[in-house]
């Protein structure tokens, strides 16, 4: 055929592959945001539990941890409260709501899930600097990350990605993927699926043991993955030594917009009457980036309580290799350890605190 | 790499833009077998060489069928070896387990002791297809059906076409093979029609056949625990997805291969809706039971011998059609199940519906439903994972009783008839056909609402083909 005529016929089936396309988005996205309202919360690894137990028991608790794998880990209730009591404050019931791999746009529900449960009784939230966007297309489309890839999420997981201090390059990345993970979502794939063909047996719901108040020792439940970890933790220590000394290096990432977006989270628990502080943990692969947001966060917000621990130069013993599990999260004694340190600066940052001296912790 | 999978969409898209924009011939035909070996090597790339192995023992026996004229001895000698080297190597891969136990155990009858032996190999995707596709190749030609190719590269199209390589329709050479001598035309592409047999296939595959499929596992799975109306819905329902299932793919790969511009002969005709089960196998994996036909039963003698004969003939292919379906005594009751049917049917034509006039409609209702109920009870043996269970659930089929009081977590009988309703409405109104008429506009509004539609009904995570087993 003629170039001409490959030509015609191009124009000719441009009109309706677009139609077809089109139409395919509209009905799609529109059974998608239809169906989602009667699709039930899915049953989330550790969240799942964490909410039902918190929501069970919000009246008990008044003081809540937020956060990713560095509060799961790290942050010791019992140890936190008594540490708050020999500092001199009243002792506190605390929650640790830390979740592995909490991003920006979850961090943001829990908050809301948390502060509707506890009302009355919650004085104090703490939150963590949240994930950015997930990395792999994998983890954009499971059912956790699409139950947070609703559009109501869409603006809150898109701040969270623009203020992540990274090169501009990794945050196109991020939010190629976070676009993947909404498309894949609006496609309303499965939706009608799993609501007229329920499963015949459906999986057992995820387990927690609550005894520890929402913490869990890193490794008293063996998986592959922290295994391989571990492993990989013991077999080379030069990782380790290696990201303490990228400790106060020059960086070109750019944290005041991340101090920013952190600082909005706070004042508005604090709008509502209660404590609100940021929790910095200890973290060797993070030593070039939160640190240095804690500390814009500070300059810009005195007034703000930030706990920032990831500063080795401050808290030396809390970077003992010993105290480690693997390159960014601690074993029990370290949690421990941190846990004490922890409760005795949150004493002293809701003494100086407006709003924590109004509350008087319970 | 399934035909439901994004990753699908993408090879083939890739391919597609390939091969269109190339105007040679020959830079086509070998694009589209290597895009094919691609696709078979995404299994697992080892069994490559098997099929290369196949490709090269199939070209030489057409090189002896070149070379030597019809009737020669070494023309025969060479379509022997051929059809012998090509079952012998589907024999190890397939059924050399099956048959070294069935001797220890038939050993241990008889009262000898007899030390089992067996390989353990994993069974390669499609071997019995692109077997078939071999033996059809030799034959064909040794026939005379159609010259011997002298390009190797022919050849290794013809059985690596990636559309109909793991799961049919098993193509014949004769069909097949002078489609490759010219450029295919876009002009002669009916985008359409092609557009929308991938989109049935795609929704009996991925909306209907993948749901049922978990229903299915659990009743088969533990019968005796689920009521008997339950595990009676549970074998209709396999009924439902195994067709649903093998002619979803079969549409896929007709439509991906007429999109490409190559012709394949359609597989299925509605074949649940047949009056007698004469009928349901002129409906059923047609590719399959018409090459039983032409290179077994007819062969073996077909009908010209009398009834008696005729009669082992049938039964004959019919468990030799069984057992090609997989390595196991089920299947070979499958067969024989079936067989029995045609002699019956046969035995009835020939003594009772000559002599009793026509019922019409309601005989071919009766008819049908009596078909349906048998195949259905076939299909038993051909699901259940061993005898015990297979006979479990015939019984229940069959007296519709069970100790169990287990039901689905769906109206199972409303499904069953809501699907019957639309597979008599799609095949009395031609459903195909009404969506491939409309207007360019039309279509494109239509087939992307019937997409997103079908979207939301496809269960998330992938269910490989029940056939790629075969």
């Amino acid at each position: 055929m003629s170039e001409r005529g490959n030509l015609a016929q191009a124009r000719a089936a441009l009109v309706p592959t677009l139609l077809m396309v089109v139409t395919f988005a509209v009905i799609a996205s529109g059974f998608s945001l239809l169906l989602r309202h009667q699709a039930p919360v899915p049953d989330m690894n550790v969240l799942s539990p964490k909410l039902a137990a918190y929501q069970a028991h919000a009246d008990a608790y008044d003081t809540v941890f937020i956060g990713t794998s560095r509060t799961f880990y790290h942050v010791v209730p019992d140890e936190v409260e008594a540490a708050v009591e020999s500092a001199g404050c009243p002792r506190p019931n605390v929650f640790n709501f830390g979740v592995f791999g909490l991003t920006g746009a979850e961090q943001d529900w829990l908050v809301d899930q948390v502060l509707e449960a506890g009302k009355g009784a919650l004085r104090t939230v703490v939150i963590e600097d949240p994930l950015p966007e997930a990395r792999t297309l994998d983890n954009a489309t499971n059912e956790r990350a699409r139950f947070f890839h609703g559009p109501a999420e869409y603006k809150s997981t898109l701040k969270s990605i623009a203020s992540f201090p990274e090169s501009t390059p990794k945050k196109i990345f991020r939010i190629g993927i976070f676009g993947a993970g909404a498309a894949y979502d609006l496609s309303g794939v499965g939706r009608a699926a799993a609501l007229l063909f329920p499963a015949p047996e459906q999986p057992a719901p995820f387990k927690l043991d609550m005894g520890y108040d929402g913490f869990e020792i890193l490794g008293s439940h063996p998986t592959p993955d922290i295994e391989a970890r571990r492993k990989d933790f013991l077999e080379h220590p030069d990782k380790f030594d290696a990201a303490m000394a990228r400790y106060g290096a020059a960086s070109d990432e750019n944290v005041a917009a991340r101090a920013i977006y952190l600082q909005d989270r706070l004042r508005r628990i604090r709008a509502l009457g209660l404590n609100a502080a940021l929790f910095i943990s200890p973290d060797p692969e993070e030593l070039d980036r939160t640190p240095r947001v804690g500390v814009e966060l500070a300059r810009i917000a005195p007034d703000l309580p930030v706990l920032n621990f990831n500063r080795p130069d401050a808290y030396p013993d809390l970077f003992e290799r010993g105290l480690w599990f693997d390159h960014s999260h601690y074993g029990e004694a370290g949690a421990r350890a941190l846990s004490r340190v922890v409760g005795a600066g949150l004493c002293s940052e809701l003494k100086r605190s407006d709003a924590g001296a109004q509350h008087a912790i319970r | 790499m399934l035909f439901v999978e994004p990753r699908f969409f993408l090879f083939f898209g890739i391919v597609f833009a390939l091969a269109w924009a190339l105007r040679s011939n020959l830079w086509r035909k070998r694009v589209l077998t290597l895009a094919s070996y691609v696709f078979y090597g995404a299994w697992d790339w080892r069994f490559l060489g098997l099929i290369l192995l196949i490709t090269v023992i199939s070209y030489v026996v057409g090189v002896a069928a070149n070379r030597y004229p019809p009737g020669h001895r070494t023309r025969k000698l060479a379509l022997a070896a051929g059809i012998t080297a090509s079952l012998g190597v589907l024999g190890v891969f397939k059924y050399f387990n099956f048959f070294a136990d069935s001797f220890v155990d038939f050993a241990g009858l008889m009262g000898f002791s007899a030390g089992s032996v067996t390989l353990n190999l994993v069974l390669p995707v499609g071997i019995s297809f692109y077997t078939f596709q071999a033996i059809s190749y030799m034959v064909d030609t040794h026939r005379g059906d159609i010259g011997a190719r002298r390009s190797f590269l022919d050849v290794a199209f013809y059985i690596a076409f990636f559309p109909q390589l793991v799961a049919g329709p098993i193509v014949r050479a004769s069909e097949f093979i002078p489609q490759m001598d010219t450029a295919r035309k876009w002009a002669d592409v009916s985008v359409r029609a092609c557009l929308t047999l991938f989109l049935i296939g795609f929704i009996k595959k991925a909306c209907i056949s993948d749901n049922i499929a978990q229903y299915v596992d659990v009743i088969f799975a533990d019968p005796s625990s689920f009521a008997a109306s339950q595990v009676v819905a549970g074998v209709l329902l396999y009924g439902i997805q195994i067709y649903c299932d093998f002619s979803g793919y079969s549409d896929m790969a007709i439509a991906c291969a007429g999109l490409l511009g190559y012709k394949f002969p359609a597989n299925f005709d509605s074949p649940y809706l047949s009056p007698d089960i004469q009928d349901f196998w002129r409906r059923w994996h047609i590719s399959l039971s018409s090459w039983l036909r032409d290179y077994l039963y007819i062969p073996l003698g077909g009908n010209r011998r009398g009834n008696g004969r005729r009669d082992v003939n049938l039964m004959t292919t019919m468990v030799l059609g069984g057992l090609w379906h997989g390595a196991s005594f089920n299947f070979v009751i499958w067969g024989f199940l079936h067989g029995i049917a045609l002699i019956v049917q046969r035995g009835w034509n020939n003594l009772v519906a000559r002599r009793v006039p026509a019922m019409g409609l309601l005989g071919g209702f009766i008819g049908g439903a009596v078909t349906y109920y048998w195949v259905n009870l076939a299909w038993i043996f051909f699901r259940a994972a061993d005898l015990g269970e297979a006979l479990a659930i015939s019984r229940t089929y069959i007296t519709w009783s069970s100790p169990g009081d287990n039901v689905l977590p769906i109206a199972v009988w409303p499904l069953l008839a809501g699907l019957g309703l639309v597979h008599w409405l799609s095949h009395r109104f031609g459903a195909q056909e009404m969506i491939e008429r409309l207007g360019p506009n039309r279509f494109a509004v239509t087939y992307g609402a019937m997409a997103a539609i079908a979207i939301v009904f496809v269960p998330l995570g992938y269910r490989p083909f029940i056939y790629f087993q075969f």
